[in-house]
């Protein structure tokens, strides 16, 4: 039976996450026609939309044709931060918290370099946000070791098995991948952890948890390391030419020698 | 009045539910105003769990909403307490999957995993009753023209997937429908697979049903660049060109891709149409192949 405006407008009360995790339109419709096993016409759904908007029981999102959220007193809503804001929270804690991590060798160089704007136009996901460059010595081994990280970085509604997928197809230019991901705590996207970390493990990429990007000693997690891909030398030195400044490159040169 | 499809092929791995959804989704997002019904005739029900989710199948199965349930009250034990209609069965809207922000419109009639053991069961009940197997496949027949005629009026587009093998229910719905799309894969097994299959189904049926009299159609699937399957593809093409051709073929090959394979992505993934399958592949591939479907059913059911 096809649903009054009235229905449709308790049903989208009834599915929206209680936590204020924003739900895409597109979805929330597919939902709702699932419900009620009916083909509910969009403009249907949004007069509902609007009803709810009106009372302000739900708030609207703008981008990939709109999205809802369940206003709390708590405004949940604020938890999304844009990759944009995340950018200088995720560069600081590569540097800092995450290089520790790696337990280099004493004299050891590291570069975390912003390459989200760096690189081809074109081009599928040939653009990492960040990429890590360490040069360590060790006790036995001969000369000078160098590996290259990649990470790409995610809103709390950006990480899928896609952007696993993305952080993967970047290491045909680094020797490792990373995904990392802004999901808080309790947030409804935590329902999709569990198929990422599988994915991670599937193709040997990493998987970072930012918590509280803001919190670098307590905020973060690595709930995945990744698996050394064997990637040419050539590709890695000519895509760090690419991506490194000259300064940064010389820096890198004088370590290496 | 909806358009029929059997897509059948008594060998299993071909790609029948892939390529079932896959072409649901096509026919749907193709124009956004067509509706879509599968029926899920195969007890693996691979398309059922993929486009409702299991809990949601289990609590069809559990409530008898399933086509063996509906087979089993009608034909094994009549005068049961289950709905009278086979369209009261069907689930509406499924599809997790959108286009143009608009979900497709794609209804399920999904089935259990009792499918063969109602078959059996029904046979068994009609020798008992010292009625052969002729009355069970006319009155399957009978049974499935009625309610299906009733279903049509409310589709555009009816996909049976039909389980991989040679059965009753299969004979009736390949014969129920306008068009039978034969999924092959171009190698030596499936080939010779498919001979048998045309065989026993349009060269020498057996039984009541009325001969199938339109020419199925093969579409090869799992189609890769070697010369295995580039030659069987040309044996597959020279014989549907020959005069009286047991099927024709269609032009576009399904290629072995993981796009496909996401045609059955879970029901909670609500990707869109274009991402699931990438533009590439839609272009080159299911737009084509879409078309020309349509092109044999004009023909076929004007």
């Amino acid at each position: 039976m096809y649903p009054s405006v009235d229905q449709i407008k308790n049903q989208i009360v009834a599915t929206l996450p209680e936590d204020g995790t924003p739900v895409l339109n597109r979805v929330m419709l597919v939902e709702v026609r699932r419900a009620f096993e009916a083909s509910v016409t969009p403009d249907d759904y949004f007069a509902a939309v609007d009803l709810l908007d009106k009372k302000r029981s739900i708030g609207r999102m703008r981008g990939a044709g709109g999205q809802i959220y369940r206003i709390t007193s708590e405004k949940p809503q604020s938890r999304r931060v844009s990759e944009k804001s995340l950018m200088a929270p995720t560069h600081a804690y590569l540097k800092s918290e995450f290089v520790s991590l790696l337990e280099l060798p004493k004299k050891s160089i590291s570069l975390v370099i912003d390459t989200s704007k760096i690189g081809p136009q074109r081009g599928l996901w040939a653009r990492p946000d960040f990429v890590l460059v360490t040069v360590a010595e060790y006790k036995l081994m001969p000369g000078r070791h160098l590996d290259v990280h990649s990470f790409e970085l995610k809103s709390i509604d950006g990480g899928n098995v896609l952007a696993v997928h993305e952080a993967l197809a970047q290491t045909r230019f680094t020797h490792y991948g990373h995904l990392v991901w802004h999901l808080p705590r309790k947030s409804g996207a935590e329902k999709d952890l569990q198929e990422v970390c599988a994915q991670c493990e599937i193709h040997g990429i990493g998987l970072i948890r930012a918590y509280e990007p803001g919190d670098l000693a307590a905020g973060w997690e690595v709930l995945k390391t990744p698996r050394r891909k064997d990637t040419p030398v050539g590709v890695i030195d000519g895509f760090l030419e690419e991506r490194v400044s000259i300064d940064e490159q010389k820096n890198l040169l004088a370590n290496m020698n | 009045m909806a358009k029929t499809i059997a897509v059948a092929n008594m060998k299993g791995g071909v790609g029948k539910t892939t390529l079932t959804v896959c072409l649901a989704e096509a026919l749907a997002a193709d124009d956004q105003n067509m509706k879509v019904l599968i029926v899920d005739a195969d007890p693996q029900a691979s398309a059922s769990v993929s486009l409702v989710g299991d809990e949601k199948l289990a609590k069809l199965i559990e409530d008898g909403k399933t086509l063996d349930a509906y087979l089993d009250d009608q034909l094994a034990h009549p005068g049961g307490t289950s709905q009278t209609r086979l369209s009261n069965l069907i689930c509406g809207n499924v599809s997790s999957t959108t286009h143009n922000n608009i979900p497709l419109d794609i209804s399920l009639l999904s089935c259990g995993p009792f499918l063969r053991l109602v078959e059996k069961e029904i046979v068994r009940k009609f020798i008992k009753l010292n009625l052969g197997e002729n009355a069970y496949e006319m009155r399957l027949w009978a049974l499935i023209k009625q309610e299906f005629e009733f279903i049509k009026k409310s589709y555009d587009y009816i996909i049976f997937d039909c389980a991989p093998s040679i059965s009753v229910l299969n004979d009736v719905m390949i014969r129920y429908s306008d068009l039978v799309i034969l999924p092959t894969i171009p190698d030596f097994i499936s080939v010779y697979g498919l001979s048998a299959f045309l065989h026993t189904v349009w060269n020498y049926p057996i039984g009541s049903l009325p001969k199938p009299t339109k020419l199925p159609y093969v579409i090869v699937t799992k189609y890769q660049n070697n010369n295995q399957h580039k030659k069987n593809v040309e044996k597959l093409k020279a014989a549907a060109e020959i005069e009286g051709a047991k099927y024709g073929i269609f032009a576009t090959h399904v290629p072995q891709a993981v796009q496909f394979a996401s045609a059955l992505a879970l029901a909670n993934d609500y990707p869109t149409f274009t991402l699931k399958y990438s533009s590439k592949l839609i272009n080159e591939v299911i737009s084509p192949l879409t078309l020309e479907i349509k092109e044999v059913l004009d023909a076929y059911a004007p």
